[in-house]
């Protein structure tokens, strides 16, 4: 082997990747030739000083680099909309929950009809309109964000979270490091949300954005982003564990896009259920495109699966407001897609709306006067249970009752997740509290619970090891609203099962409850005389029972104890309801003759608190003691202090001009309270509004006739409250039985049905 | 080095990649978690300063996220990345009109040599005279042409096999052999003074 070809041979050689056989030639070669043998030292050590250099690792952050310029790139390649599409494109709706979008709205028209105006009299092109980017950019953008967010949730020490702005409070839910934005930031980002024209945002939400000042959105462990390019969204994404606070998050920050997705859901059924791979905003957001009118209900007819049917079934009765003609579609849609047909009518949503129909079909003479729409209600019929979800304004919450009568003024919810999550809210508390989940006995269930709904289901925060139960605050009773100092030798009452006063069915009291948990919310207390007729209108939307009796009967519906026992609302004997002392001057009280009896559990002069249901009860307010538990007509029911929740009643507390928000705690405690119930006020922000601290689960009380909660969750409006009432069947059926047999009291409770008896029929 | 296709701690590449084509945003993260360090090292010396390094490597793995239904597992992932890697940074050099620099004027550049510097690599016994020494063999590394200075570093830095670079260039290992040795041979005459001392 001459020189030459040992030398073309000598790389290779030192690589190893010779053969045996001419490796040996080569060996041998060099061992015998001088300048071969040189050559092949100055190669090794070539060879060793690239080697050598030192090794690079990766730049830091790049997997988030790589994903934000993953979406760039898909923003960039969205196409432009034609100048003929571009005001549809521009005109979407956005569902909003309070009128102040609406207002951002106008003021956002002006501002840009002017800069319009200017910018065409300068002669400069008006504002670009941008289609939303293609199916596929949202769907990068989703994978992308919520690989951040899960990226951030699993490396809590990684600047990831931090870089996604992800901060304040709720960096937390993603275990992400605080990236704080400033009061400025978010000033700035909020001013040009509120400018925004193509996408409106919502309010009562707060609002970050991520480092590329997309305007980002965080509800509870959920999130939605609105991905923007020069003040023009282009899409929207969301994600998270609860697919409600995810469509929220996407619409407080005017992520349309998102709702149109939801339309392209309907279209594409269950595939982008898939790829989205967030299967329960999509179907939230077709349910909203619904309601919008984007999408009809034969579009949200096609989208049903055998795992979402049960939704699919309550929108339909949503939409079509008629659980019959829900039922016919549903046997049909059973039977379109191969699937075994109904044993019997679907328990389902009803809209408030159409009991407010059959009511007034009912009572074609009774007058509906007009009342400006300030809240909505839903009656739900679910697996032999009535529930009432009330949503409204604070302020307007003491007047729900005639709203819930002149229903067919009623804004109609533009919000189906509310109601979802609202009534999920309470089946959950009602859980939590049958299994006697108190502090520091949390179970794995309600942590889901938690990590589901976020803060919305949060416990109390202050709940202190050995306190309270969970869910033991009841709502305000009357007497503590009156006079606190009464109230420690009150029986517990308002047994809302044992209801059996003909003229008054347990929904009757359970709307009864509602109102006087409104007007321990209302600082000015003013409840109308249409409260009565509200009752007879819920309770014949409960039970079915002919409740006409109540409506425009005012003095029948019950009032005031009986003789010998207590007025369910805990009201003194001989004192008059603070509602009707303010509200309904003209409205006596009913005698207590006339009120409904064994509402209470406890003989007369037992040194016990007024039940949950009481008004102005004030054992829940910062109780110290341990937790009591009492049993009423075979029932366990726990009722204990819980301090650091503050009743529902120190809502008002703020304004300071309801004698109940600002009544003394009862009994020897009220005085040495004092300091802790300030600490228990709702929380107020920083205006000092006195809108009580975001919290859902707070205030709930159980009795054998119903569950009630009352909650301000933050996926409401600042100023808005959700509350619901179960009326339980037991309860239920003791009402309908009562009602055209006019039983005594005692008799229909004999008679009563225990809870879980026969479901009572659709009442229409 | 190639053949580490799966990592030993986590799911193997072919289950990554079906996840991602199958809409898994997560196992993209993986990926450019499990490949980022050995791309970078060779991007690194391929364009010879950190922060087009840090452009190139973003822009590999953009397009291999953007073609990854496209990976039909002929190659390993690796070498599929790698290929991509190395098309995007010798792209980026034309692109650039790459100049040579030395390694070491990142800092003038504001790059973040420090940054990029292996933690676990043992401290030189003279900082300064490593660092002199590591200049001027990245000079010499970048004065080189394209295909030269990719098969060196793929086999001297990124020690793989002729097979595997191969693969990577879509070159037969015959060229692989004899681009390698004439690299070497010009690094040798580049590098000669540092041999001598």
């Amino acid at each position: 082997m001459v020189c030459e070809q040992v030398r073309n041979e000598l790389s290779a050689y030192l690589d190893g990747e010779l053969a045996p056989p001419e490796a040996a030639a080569v060996r041998d070669h060099v061992d015998a030739c001088p300048e071969c043998r040189e050559v092949l030292e100055e190669l090794r050590a070539t060879i060793d000083l690239v080697g050598g250099l030192p090794c690079c690792g990766a730049p830091k952050h790049l997997a988030a680099d790589v994903q934000r310029e993953i979406e760039r790139r898909m923003i960039l390649a969205a196409p432009a909309a034609p100048a003929d599409e571009a005001p549809q494109e521009r005109s979407l709706p956005i569902r909003r929950a309070s009128p102040w979008p609406r207002v951002l709205a106008v003021a956002a028209t002006l501002v840009l009809g002017l800069g319009i105006g200017l910018l065409s009299y300068l002669g400069t092109p008006g504002p670009r309109v941008r289609q939303p980017a293609p199916r596929a950019a949202r769907e990068t953008a989703y994978e992308t964000y919520d690989l951040a967010f899960r990226q951030a949730a699993a490396r809590p020490d990684d600047a990831a979270g931090k870089d996604l702005g992800v901060g304040r409070d709720k960096a937390t839910l993603y275990g992400a490091k605080a990236g704080a934005k400033d009061g400025e930031h978010e000033e700035v980002l909020n001013e040009r949300l509120a400018t925004r024209t193509d996408a409106p945002v919502r309010t009562g939400q707060p609002v970050l954005s991520d480092t590329n000042g997309n305007a980002l959105a965080l509800v509870g462990g959920s999130w939605g982003m609105a991905v923007e390019e020069e003040g023009v969204v282009l899409h929207g994404v969301a994600g998270g564990g609860a697919a409600g606070a995810a469509a929220d998050a996407a619409a407080t920050v005017g992520a349309v896009a998102l709702a149109e997705d939801a339309r392209g859901t309907l279209d594409l059924q269950g595939d982008r259920l898939d790829v989205l791979a967030a299967p329960e905003v999509a179907l939230q957001l077709a349910m909203v495109s619904v309601m919008d009118g984007r999408a009809g209900v034969e579009d949200l007819k096609r989208i049903a699966t055998p795992d979402n049917l049960d939704r699919v079934a309550n929108q339909l009765v949503i939409e079509t407001e008629s659980r019959d003609r829900a039922n016919q579609d549903l046997t049909r849609l059973l039977g379109a897609n191969g699937m075994a047909p109904l044993d019997g009518p679907v328990d389902a949503w009803t809209h408030g709306r159409a009991g407010a129909v059959e009511a007034k079909l009912k009572r074609p003479e009774e007058p509906h006067p007009s009342h400006a729409p300030a809240g909505f209600y839903y009656v739900a019929h679910h697996d032999g249970e009535d529930t009432y979800v009330v949503v409204t304004d604070r302020d307007n919450l003491s007047r729900f009752g005639s709203q819930l009568a002149a229903a067919e003024d009623l804004t109609v919810s533009e919000r189906s997740s509310d109601l979802l999550r609202g009534v999920r809210g309470l089946q959950l508390a009602r859980r939590a509290h049958e299994q006697g989940i108190v502090d520091g006995q949390e179970t794995a269930e309600w942590d889901q619970v938690r990590a589901d709904e976020g803060e919305d289901l949060a416990l109390a925060p202050s709940l202190e090891k050995g306190g309270a139960s969970v869910f033991g605050r009841g709502v305000s009773g009357e007497a503590g609203r009156k006079e606190g100092a009464k109230e420690e030798t009150r029986e517990p009452k308002a047994d809302l099962g044992k209801v059996a006063e003909p003229s008054a069915p347990a929904p009757a009291v359970a709307a009864r409850k509602v109102s006087e948990e409104a007007s321990n919310l209302d600082e000015k207390a003013a409840v109308t005389g249409d409260e009565h007729r509200v009752q007879g209108e819920v309770g014949q939307a409960v039970a079915g029972a002919p409740a006409q009796e109540a409506l425009g009967q005012p003095a029948q519906v019950p009032a005031a104890p009986p003789p010998g026992a207590e007025e369910p609302l805990s009201q003194a004997p001989g004192e008059m309801p603070a509602q009707h002392e303010v509200g309904s001057p003209g409205k006596p009280a009913a005698p207590p003759s006339e009120a409904p009896q064994a509402l209470g559990g406890s003989p007369p002069g037992q040194a016990e608190k007024p039940r949950a249901l009481g008004r102005g009860e004030a054992e829940p307010l910062d109780g110290e003691g341990g937790a009591t538990e009492r049993r009423e007509n075979g029932r366990a029911a726990k009722f204990a202090p819980q301090k650091g929740v503050g009743a529902p009643r120190a809502a008002g507390a703020g304004r300071g001009s309801t004698p109940a928000a600002g009544a003394p705690v009862a009994g020897p405690r009220a005085g040495g309270e004092a300091e802790g119930r300030t600490a228990d006020v709702p929380r107020a922000p920083a205006g000092g509004s006195g809108v009580p601290a975001r919290g859902w689960g707070r205030w709930y009380v159980e009795t054998d006739g119903a569950v009630a909660a009352l909650g301000f969750p933050r996926w409401l409006g600042e100023n808005q409250v959700i509350l619901v009432i179960r009326v339980l069947p037991a309860a239920k059926e003791a009402a309908t039985k009562a009602a055209p047999e006019a039983k005594p009291a005692e008799a229909e409770v004999k008679e009563a049905p225990a809870e879980g008896g026969p479901k009572p029929a659709p009442s229409h | 080095v190639i053949s580490r296709s799966a990592s030993e701690d986590g799911p193997a590449d072919g289950e990554l990649i079906a996840r991602v084509v199958k809409g898994d945003g997560v196992a993209f993260g993986l990926i450019v978690e499990r490949y980022q360090d050995r791309l970078a090292n060779a991007v690194c010396r391929l364009v010879g300063s950190t922060e087009d390094a840090r452009d190139v490597l973003q822009d590999t793995f953009v397009k291999a996220y953007e073609n990854l239904d496209g990976f039909r597992g002929g190659s390993s992932l690796y070498t599929w990345l790698f290929r991509i890697a190395v098309n995007t940074s010798l792209s980026h050099r034309r692109k650039r009109k790459w100049m040579p620099v030395a390694a070491g004027t990142d800092a003038e550049e504001g790059g973040t040599a420090r940054e990029w510097a292996d933690p676990s690599a043992p401290d030189p016994a003279d900082p300064l005279e490593a660092a002199e020494t590591g200049a001027l063999v990245q000079e010499a590394l970048s004065a080189l042409d394209d295909e030269h200075r990719t098969v060196v570093v793929l086999r001297d830095i990124q020690h793989c096999d002729y097979q595997e670079i191969s693969e990577i260039l879509e070159i037969p290992t015959g060229t692989v052999k004899s681009r390698l040795h004439r690299a070497r041979l010009m690094l040798r005459e580049k590098l000669r003074p540092l041999f001598r001392a």
